[in-house]
């Protein structure tokens, strides 16, 4: 199958050819500690052998002697695969490599090239289709009028201040979470507005699987609507991917600002709290924050959720933490893969999630993975002496419970101590 | 004509050449294919600006230290740190030569490193006498020359060379063919260099002179493959690289 191969722009460019192979980065991530040749280099160096066949004369004329060859058969592109979904595109590599070279981002461009050539998790590729075309609206009606019915909100709201950006993967995996944002805005009498249908399944899911595409499509279809309603600020709730997408990346693949500023949820109650808005008790509870790669690291967002917890917790440290937070694995669509949130996506949408034997044993070892890479941070979680660990990512939330450690979502932690 | 007139005259032009050709294409590139974002940047304080410009080249030292020790201290302090860097822009003998093609190099005679920790004598072979490195560094020479540099050097790019091949044989992809040829490249110009400083293998000047060609000679190539290789990183690479996260982390995420 043909293959598209990424444009180069500068900064593509520096990624390709101006990584020395010195593996400094290799301890960053939390995928080296499941196998070594899982070292954000090595995922890398696949996509430098595609970029090497089509970009350099050496590479087109020496081939594999100089190290530029093509996926062609359908073993090469099962290879890819592996490497492709280990993973998380926390950025951690990034910030440690002497070079600024950003791994995860060449990786997210490998899965492009496998997406192009018709490679995806069967999942990711059917929420993906499902969030372009707004299938999961009719197909979640239920679930959304249940989540209305029980959170007794606004909906739609024209030129409300605030709207909550409330997507189906929020309602299927945080439900609680959402409910308690909604307490929380209502308790500062807060001008705010739901959506009338959930904005994405986890958007932009096409990002997941590097199919910019769909990516685009969803952004801009989500940044129509909500203009539709003219909030002034628009809160996102999930940590992970979401915000930094439509905080970071959406402006520019659309090519254009928007009428609204993006906050997180943790960034609002930072505000609210400095204002006297937000009224905390002290819940004489010892936490630790696990924060969220793609909230703190790449997305700047560090203190607000500790100020925060500080007013109503004794917050521990942890080593590692805030922009150096060592990641849990299960960001850019590998927590979306795992059984629990699979699970939950089949009952909800009816998705498949494999579609052969092949599919059912890549998505059990990744899954086995998964647990593997979690485990070095939860080891150095459990060895802080707190009583909760409170997490902002959706992902790293499952895979604590998964782990055994007791995890709470931010928001609904921060909702029980409201006065 | 004999190697040393060949490399000084004819191969080391030819390299500076092709480094200059070859240094302008791959910046040119960067220039042709930069694209504008549209983004809305975080605000941040000028301090802040500053202490994360600092600490985006910091950060990579001190987690190397942490993570990988014998890569910090042969590939990092050896090799670059305490080894190449100074070796080949502050050796005087370096110094003497890069005047003589630019003339405001000569700016750095303050700083520069004599060639062994007996003697500053810069060259007593040539037509102009006996001449004396005269450096701020002071008593520091007994470890800032070039004997020593060139021993550290030479013990990082070896250690880097071995743990290469290892890194091949294990099958680990980021080891690549360019390692397996750059790497005896920069043994190849410092034991020639060593060598020469050291009248070695014989105190004749046909030796010597020989040696010194060959020195010349192998810089020639470190120079003309230069913009072509990994060692462009040290132009170019390392900091477009760090400056391009500093943009895109600090000032526009404000991380
Ligand atoms: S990505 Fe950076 S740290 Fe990793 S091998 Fe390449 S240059 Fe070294
Ligand atoms: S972005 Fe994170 S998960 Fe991906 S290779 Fe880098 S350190 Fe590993």
């Amino acid at each position: 199958m043909p293959v598209s191969i990424p444009n180069l722009d500068s900064v593509t460019l520096h990624y390709f050819e101006n990584c020395m192979g010195c593996a400094a980065c290799a301890p960053s991530c939390p995928y080296y500690y499941v196998d070594k040749h899982y070292a954000p280099v090595e995922k890398a160096e696949f996509l430098r052998e595609i970029l090497r066949k089509k970009y350099t004369i050496s590479g087109r004329l020496a081939g594999r002697l100089v190290g530029a060859k093509l996926p062609k058969s359908e073993e090469d592109f099962k290879k890819l695969m592996v490497f492709a979904y280990r993973c998380a595109n926390c950025g951690r590599c990034y910030t440690t490599c002497p070079y600024g070279i950003d791994s995860g981002a060449m990786v997210n461009r490998l899965r492009q090239v496998l997406s192009s050539a018709g490679y995806a998790p069967t999942l990711l590729r059917q929420l993906s289709a499902m969030e372009k075309e707004g299938g999961y609206v009719a197909a979640a009606r239920k679930i959304w009028e249940d989540f209305l019915n029980t959170a007794q909100a606004p909906v739609e709201k024209k030129s409300a201040r605030v709207l909550l950006m409330v997507s189906l993967g929020d309602i299927l995996i945080s439900r609680q979470a959402v409910l308690d944002a909604v307490t929380v805005l209502k308790s500062v009498g807060e001008d705010f507005t739901l959506p009338g249908r959930p904005l994405g399944v986890f958007p932009p899911v096409g990002y997941t699987l590097g199919d910019l595409e769909a990516a685009r499509a969803v952004v801009a279809e989500i940044v129509k609507y909500v203009e539709s309603l003219s909030p002034q600020i628009v809160v996102i709730l999930n940590g992970c991917y979401t915000y930094s997408y439509f905080r970071f990346e959406a402006t520019n693949i659309l090519r254009r600002k928007f009428g609204f500023k993006l906050l997180h949820i943790s960034e609002l109650l930072a505000e609210y709290l400095k204002s006297g808005r937000l009224k905390l008790k002290k819940l004489g509870i010892k936490v630790v924050l696990q924060d969220s790669c793609q909230l703190a690291r790449r997305g700047g967002v560090v203190e607000e959720p500790r100020r925060v917890l500080e007013a109503c917790a004794d917050v521990l440290d942890v080593k590692h933490s805030g922009r150096d937070v060592e990641c849990l694995g299960g960001g850019a669509g590998i927590g979306i893969l795992s059984r629990q949130i699979s699970d939950e996506l089949v009952k909800a949408l009816g998705a498949t999630v494999a579609s052969s034997d092949w599919e059912r044993q890549f998505l059990e070892k990744l899954e086995r993975d998964y647990e593997k890479a979690t485990a070095k941070r939860i080891k150095i979680l459990k060895d802080v002496d707190a009583d909760v660990v409170v997490a902002l990512c959706p992902f790293a939330l499952e895979a604590l419970k998964r782990g055994g450690v007791e995890a709470e979502h931010f928001v609904s932690f921060v909702a029980k101590a409201l006065w | 004509m004999e190697i040393l007139e060949f490399s000084l005259f004819v191969l080391f032009p030819a390299a500076l050449a092709i480094f200059a050709l070859g240094a302008s294409y791959r910046l040119f590139r960067y220039v042709f294919l930069y694209r504008k974002g549209v983004y809305i940047h975080r605000d941040s304080s000028f301090a802040f600006k500053i202490k994360s410009l600092v600490l985006s080249f910091l950060r990579p030292t001190s987690f190397n230290l942490r993570t990988k020790p014998m890569e910090f201290v042969f590939g990092f302090m050896l090799m670059h740190a305490i080894g190449l860097i100074p070796l080949i822009f502050l050796l005087a003998q370096h110094i003497a030569y890069i005047e003589a093609i630019i003339p405001f190099y000569g700016l750095l005679w303050p700083l520069a490193i004599p060639i062994s920790p007996i003697t500053g004598a810069l060259t007593v072979t040539s037509p102009v006498g006996v001449k004396q490195v005269e450096t701020l560094w002071g008593p520091l020479t007994i470890v800032l020359n070039g004997d020593f540099l060139a021993i550290f050097a030479i013990l990082g790019a070896t250690y880097k060379s071995f743990a290469k091949i290892y890194e091949r044989f294990k099958g680990h992809k980021n080891v690549r063919i360019g390692d397996l040829l750059i790497w005896p490249l920069l043994l190849a110009v410092l034991i020639t260099g060593w060598l020469a400083a050291h009248h070695t293998p014989s105190g004749d000047i046909v030796w010597y002179r020989t040696m010194l060609g060959l020195h010349i000679a192998f810089a020639a190539l470190f120079v003309a493959v230069w913009p072509f290789t990994k060692f462009f990183h040290f132009l170019w690479g390392y900091w477009y690289g760090k400056l391009h996260e500093w943009y895109d982390m600090a000032i526009k995420r404000g991380v």
